[in-house]
Parts: C-alpha cells; sequence; structure tokens
C-alpha cells in the first residue's frame, strides 16, 4: 500500500521535475538568441557621464529644473495663505518658508556654462549677463530668509507676511522676465 | 441728383456747432463698452504690476474684457449701423485712396470709422480676445495659474503665458497708434472724436441722411452681454481645478 503510493508519488514527480528543469532552462536557452540583459544600472556617474544616459550637462539641466519644482511647489502655499485663498497655518508656513530659503541657495547650482547649448527656457544671457543674474539669484535668498525669519519671529500671521511673501514672488519675477524665455 | 459719391460726404471745414445739430451716430452699448474696456485692460496693467496679491484682480479684469470683446463681436453683426462690421470695414484700395487723401486735406469725414480705423478696431479687437483667451489658460511660473489652466498641459500654458506677454506688447503699440491717430485727427484736422465717443453725438453737418441712429438698442445689447458672462461664468465654474503646486 505504502510502496504503491510511494510509487505512484513519484510518478507525478516525475513530470513535475521535467517541467521545473525546462522552465528554467528556457531562459538561458532564449539568452542565446536574445542580446543578454544589461547588468543592473550603475550608481549614478559622477560628473563625466557614461557614453549612454544623460550628459552631464543635461543633468544640470535636471538638476536645476527639479529643484524649480521643488521651489514652486513650496512657495505656492505661502502665495495662498497670504492671499487668503487658504487658511494660513503657522507650522506649515514656517515650514514652506524654511524651505524655499534653503532652496533660494540652490537656484544659480545648475546654471553652469556647459548647459548653454542643452534645450531649455534659459536664455543665453544667463552667461552674458552673469552679474545681472547672479544679483537677482542673492536678491531671492535675501527675501526669502527675510520671509522665513518674519514667521519665526511672530507665529500668528505676521502683517507684513503678504509684503515679504510678495518681495518674494516679485524676485521670481524679475529674474524670469530677464533670463527665462516663454 | 448726380453728386460725385466722394464729395457726398466731403464738409471739409468744420465750424463749431450748437449742440442741439448733434445727431446721434455711437449707441450706448459702442460707448460704454469703449470705455469700460479701458478701464479693464488698464486695471489689468496695474494689477499685474501690483504682483501676486492682486492676481485676483488681475483675472475678473480679464473677465470683462472677454466678455466686452465677445460682446462687441456680436455687436459687429447685429449692432446699430456703424457699429457693424460690414458698415466700416472697406477695401485696401479704398483705404490707401483715404490715407493718400490725407496729403492734400480733401479726406472726407465719416459718420462711424474711417477707413484705417476700421482696421484698428479690428486689429485692436483681435488683440484683446487672444489676450485674454490665453490667459484663461497662462501660469505666473511662481504661483499663479489662469482659471481654465486644468484643461491644456503645462508645455501648453506656458506657451499661451508667452502669447499673453508678446500679445499684451504689441497692444501698447497698437493703443499708442490709437491714441495718436485721435489726437492727430483733432490737431491736424480739428475733427473732435473723443467727444462723440463720449456723448455718442457728432455734428450733423459731418452726416449725410440716414446717418444717424434712432436706438441703442440697449436691451439686445444688455442680453448679448449677459448671455456671454453666464457662459464665461459655467465654463470658469466647471474647469478642473489646478495649481503649479503638488501641495
Amino acid at each position: 500500500m505504502i510502496k504503491r503510493s510511494l510509487r505512484a508519488l513519484g510518478a507525478l514527480c516525475l513530470p513535475l521535475a521535467a517541467a521545473w528543469a525546462l522552465v528554467t532552462t528556457l531562459p538561458a536557452a532564449a539568452g542565446n538568441t536574445a542580446p543578454t540583459a544589461p547588468p543592473p544600472a550603475a550608481a549614478p556617474a559622477p560628473a563625466p557621464a557614461p557614453e549612454s544616459g544623460p550628459s552631464a550637462a543635461r543633468q544640470m539641466v535636471e538638476y536645476r529644473q527639479a529643484v524649480m519644482i521643488i521651489m514652486r511647489s513650496n512657495f505656492a502655499p505661502l502665495v495662498g495663505m497670504a492671499t487668503g485663498k487658504i487658511a494660513f497655518d503657522p507650522a506649515t508656513a514656517q515650514l514652506r518658508a524654511d524651505r524655499v530659503a534653503m532652496l533660494a541657495a540652490m537656484v544659480p547650482d545648475g546654471f553652469v556654462e556647459i548647459t548653454k547649448d542643452e534645450k531649455s527656457r534659459a536664455r543665453l544671457q544667463i552667461w552674458t549677463n552673469r552679474a545681472g543674474f547672479d544679483g537677482h539669484a542673492k536678491d531671492l535668498v535675501t527675501r526669502a530668509e527675510a520671509l522665513a525669519k518674519l514667521l519665526k519671529a511672530d507665529a500668528t500671521q505676521p502683517d507684513n507676511f503678504l509684503h515679504a511673501v510678495q518681495a518674494v514672488g516679485g524676485t521670481c519675477d524679475d529674474c524670469h522676465d530677464d533670463f527665462r524665455s516663454r | 441728383m448726380n453728386l460725385p459719391s466722394g464729395a457726398e460726404r466731403a464738409p471739409d471745414r468744420l465750424q463749431a456747432d450748437p449742440p442741439g445739430d448733434a445727431k446721434l451716430v455711437w449707441d450706448l452699448p459702442v460707448r460704454i463698452g469703449h470705455w469700460a474696456l479701458l478701464a479693464a485692460v488698464l486695471g489689468a496693467y496695474i494689477t499685474h504690476r501690483l504682483g501676486l496679491a492682486w492676481y485676483a484682480v488681475h483675472v475678473w479684469c480679464g473677465y470683462v474684457v472677454l466678455v466686452l470683446v465677445a460682446a462687441r463681436i456680436v455687436w459687429g453683426v447685429v449692432g446699430t449701423r456703424h457699429a457693424r462690421f460690414a458698415s466700416f470695414v472697406r477695401s485696401p484700395a479704398s483705404t490707401w485712396r483715404y490715407l493718400w487723401s490725407w496729403r492734400d486735406g480733401t479726406t472726407a469725414r465719416y459718420a462711424g470709422h474711417n477707413p484705417l480705423g476700421a482696421y484698428m478696431v479690428v486689429v485692436l479687437l483681435l488683440l484683446l480676445l487672444g489676450i485674454a483667451l490665453s490667459g484663461l489658460f497662462a501660469n505666473d511660473q511662481i504661483a499663479n495659474t489662469g482659471p481654465l489652466y486644468g484643461y491644456v498641459s503645462g508645455a501648453l500654458s506656458d506657451q499661451l503665458s508667452g502669447w499673453h506677454q508678446r500679445l499684451f506688447q504689441v497692444l501698447e503699440i497698437a493703443v499708442g497708434l490709437h491714441v495718436l491717430a485721435v489726437l492727430g485727427h483733432r490737431w491736424l484736422r480739428h475733427e473732435e472724436l473723443i467727444g462723440p465717443m463720449i456723448s455718442g453725438k457728432k455734428p450733423a453737418q459731418w452726416l449725410r441722411p440716414g446717418d444717424a441712429i434712432n436706438s441703442s438698442r440697449i436691451w439686445l445689447a444688455l442680453l448679448i452681454v449677459l448671455l456671454l458672462a453666464l457662459g464665461l461664468a459655467r465654463l470658469v465654474a466647471t474647469a478642473p481645478p489646478a495649481s503649479l503646486s503638488i501641495f
């Protein structure tokens, strides 16, 4: 009885084992005709980029565009609170303002000269009138820090909160007018 | 009667007229529309200069411009005599003849728009329409989005924002020319055009029989404005919410 059932089990195992063997060897067999899978992607390469993948200049453009996206996502809620579109919340306002101040300092980082010929909305004037560009960037840092400081000093909605937010937004506008094409 | 066509509308010397002799040429909707447009465009410009905090008012100025311009275009088909495009848009050839006649001062006077001014009307209306429409989809790259931003991609919105700006620059030039032309009529030809755009009346001696209009059709104009405003309100109210921020 036991012997017979063991044999039956063995009979069942045989095709299963065969199927398993087939399944595991198939990809290897297919690999002979299809190109082998690429090795796992290497960690993001530093400045001199590999031949494939984005160039160093392109990475810089992507970096600065990312900074801008994070910047506007943190700044827009401040504008909403300042203009009454959303309710003022001291903690959120402080958090956003601190981030804007931190990001402000990062804005010029990606505008390096090797990115001049990359496709983006940056105008060439950034590199022909660097002093003008850096001036805007410095204004942005000053005003963003003033906004963060204002909120730190007064947990309720400060009187000149709107004014301070407008000052930051004004530098965005001024710089975009001069150095960003539509 | 065998008058040459140019002569019948060429009373050249304008005398000071008793006010009683003035006849209605511009209907009330045209006049209110004209000055309200000026106010709305000025308001939009000022609120733009004032910055982020005034954005809501800027948008409202844009709504007013859009409704007024759209209403004016409809009025150009169903309005009173001199408000109709068909009555004032003339061929390039006759426009050129009109321009040429300034040389020797034989220029005819027109009850409504002169041929050159007619083209300026069309240009100004198209510019304002383009600016107001592109503004609906625009963004300021910082925090604010136009009321219909949610209908377009970010890239398209950026492009339309660019046109919103560029067309305004063209508008500044066009408005400058428009004002210069009005002043030119006043100083070079002693033809007052600003007064009639307020009172609606021009001296009877400039007019041919039948030039004066009897009614302003105010109710029709109000109905057109109301319908357009309701349409815009519905369009804006049903637009998907959108923001430049992901928070």
